[in-house]
């Protein structure tokens, strides 16, 4: 089926779908409609960080400013935004911070079973993608596995449904848009790769789910994927990016676990290393298959409510974006690394987290030493 | 003297009959329902039409909002090591209703949503049937008679908010 064709069909069935919803929403307008529309307070969560690593010169970093807004134009029409500023300063044309609509969607909120939602939207991938914000998580840096496998925080346009079914069970669909393999590189895999939503090349298109099971109080266990062919500024050099991950929360009293498993498969690898080799004059050195997983522990040790309220944590995480190499090429062993983090969270108030931990982190090459990072953060959400 | 004597009599009849039919009232059931980003535990609540209820809601981290769509309820949660909200869900009629958090809480808010399912009276039970008959255990109610069930009409829903249109199947 050629890629055109392809392409616009499924663009065409998610117009579809969203204008459907729209007329179905509109048909099945409730009558309380009291107190709609309406526009919600604003709200976000910013963090800012101490690093410190051997060797190197401590960073004070503004890490993340980021304004979350919503208006409920009906009870089943919402929408919903945000805005993210990073590294405190945006200058053109330089390597500093990032200013990024990270989410702009409308939802359809049509039934439990099928919803629809349209925008930018943030992958359904892993734990933090969509679960993100400072107090949610331990440590100060989100995960290595939700950096350089999961290229957290991975957003982009598309279009699909949500919904709950069967007993405890949500799901979410989607149609996006592809990633650039062009900029996927050794070291961060996947990450440079993400299109972002600005004038997304949709020659080819992407699919991604997600489905959570809830069934059972203080355990959430999700599975999801994402694939698709990416589309690139070079004509049929199209290779195909499956993402498959599976992860589980689970709290009880005061212990909380949580672990997740990432599996990155790029088709025809070799092929996009010698095209961007021969462009750039040197090869990027993408892997066919990239690999991480963690495991985490938290124990509340303070459990009198904040400001009594104090979790430590350990994490062991394994990542490595040279899992297996296409024929003739070899693995960088600095790329395959793991990681030893502990630490602590103080919450001064449920929406405020003062956290601290310590890093070891290591990897398989003869050349690069292992690591020891002391972090320091503050983090909120409002 | 006779009088004040029938009416300290009076006063005391009136107190103890009083307090039987507070005996007889019975207690709400209370159903714990805890929010925490992005979800609502247990996410489907099923009470009786008529039956009296109260929600006791708890956040495990952030503030956030509970809402049942087509009705006036619509509460803050506190945050978490700041108490709880209780709720007494005005007279519903049977059938679907979506509660929701109606605060933006992250990311995934508009995930935070649940259904509140209100059961019609159960066919087959004269309404005389459902008053107790003996006043020391309120759940002595008779059986349903199957064979009656088709004759009886069900009894007309409970005035108050009704489902909203295009309420959930």
């Amino acid at each position: 089926m050629p890629l055109l064709f392809k392409t616009s069909s499924a663009v065409a069935i998610a117009i579809v779908l969203v204008a459907a919803g729209t007329g179905s929403a509109a048909a099945q307008e409730s009558q309380s409609d009291a107190g709609f529309p309406n526009t919600g307070p604003l709200s976000g969560y910013m963090d800012f960080h101490l690093n410190t690593a051997d060797g190197e010169d401590p960073v004070l970093d503004f890490h993340r400013f980021v304004l979350l807004m919503s208006h409920s134009f009906s009870p089943r029409l919402r929408f919903v935004g945000e805005l993210e500023l990073e590294h405190a300063f945006v200058e053109g044309l330089e390597e500093s911070g990032e200013l990024e609509l990270e989410q702009a969607y409308i939802d359809f909120l049509l039934s439990r079973r099928v919803n629809l939602r349209a925008g930018m939207l943030l992958m359904p991938v892993g734990i933090i993608n969509e679960r993100h914000e400072p107090p949610v998580f331990n440590g100060v840096e989100r995960p290595f596995v939700d950096t350089v496998i999961v290229p957290t925080t991975w957003f982009d346009v598309g279009a699909g449904a949500h919904g709950v079914i069967g007993r405890g069970f949500r799901y979410r669909a989607y149609v996006v848009a592809p990633l650039n393999a062009l900029e996927f590189s050794a070291e961060e895999g996947l990450r440079g790769g993400r299109q972002k939503g600005s004038e997304a090349n949709v020659r080819n298109v992407a699919y991604t789910g997600r489905l959570e099971y809830l069934g059972v109080r203080g355990l959430t266990m999700g599975a999801s994927f994402w694939t698709g062919d990416s589309s690139c500024a070079a004509p049929r050099l199209d290779p195909s990016v499956t993402v498959g991950e599976l992860d589980a929360r689970y709290r009880t009293g005061r212990l909380e676990l949580r672990g997740q498993f990432a599996h990155v498969r790029i088709d025809d690898a070799a092929t996009l290393n010698d095209a961007v080799g021969r462009v750039v004059g040197i090869s990027p050195n993408v892997a066919e298959a990239m690999r991480g997983f963690y495991g985490e522990a938290g124990y509340r040790v303070w459990n009198g409510g904040p400001p009594r309220d104090l979790v430590a944590f350990f994490r062991y995480e394994n990542f490595d974006t040279q899992f297996r190499m296409p024929d003739g090429f070899l693995p960088l062993d600095e790329f395959d690394r793991d990681a030893f983090v502990s630490g602590v969270t103080y919450y001064a108030d449920a929406d405020v987290a003062v956290k601290a931990d310590y890093t070891f982190l290591r990897n398989q090459s003869d050349l690069f030493p292992s690591r020891h990072l002391v972090n320091v953060g503050l983090g909120w959400w409002f | 003297m006779r009088a004040l004597l029938i009416a300290i009599l009076t006063a005391a009849s009136a107190t103890i009959v009083g307090s039987a039919v507070r005996a007889q009232a019975p207690a709400p059931r209370v159903i714990e329902i805890n929010a925490e980003r992005f979800e609502f535990w247990p996410s489907e609540v099923t009470i009786d039409e008529g039956e009296p209820v109260v929600l006791h809601i708890r956040s495990d981290d952030t503030l956030h909002g509970f809402r049942i769509v087509g009705t006036g309820t619509n509460v803050s949660v506190p945050k978490r090591g700041k108490g709880m909200v209780a709720v007494t869900p005005g007279p519903l009629a049977a059938g679907r209703y979506t509660f929701e958090c109606s605060r933006l809480c992250g990311a995934g808010h508009n995930f935070m949503r649940g259904v509140l399912v209100v059961r019609p009276p159960r066919q087959g039970v004269r309404d005389e049937d459902r008053r107790p008959r003996d006043s020391r255990d309120l759940r002595q109610l008779p059986p349903p008679d199957e064979s009656r069930t088709r004759a009886v009409t069900l009894a007309r829903p409970a005035a108050g908010p009704r489902p909203a249109d295009g309420g959930h199947p």
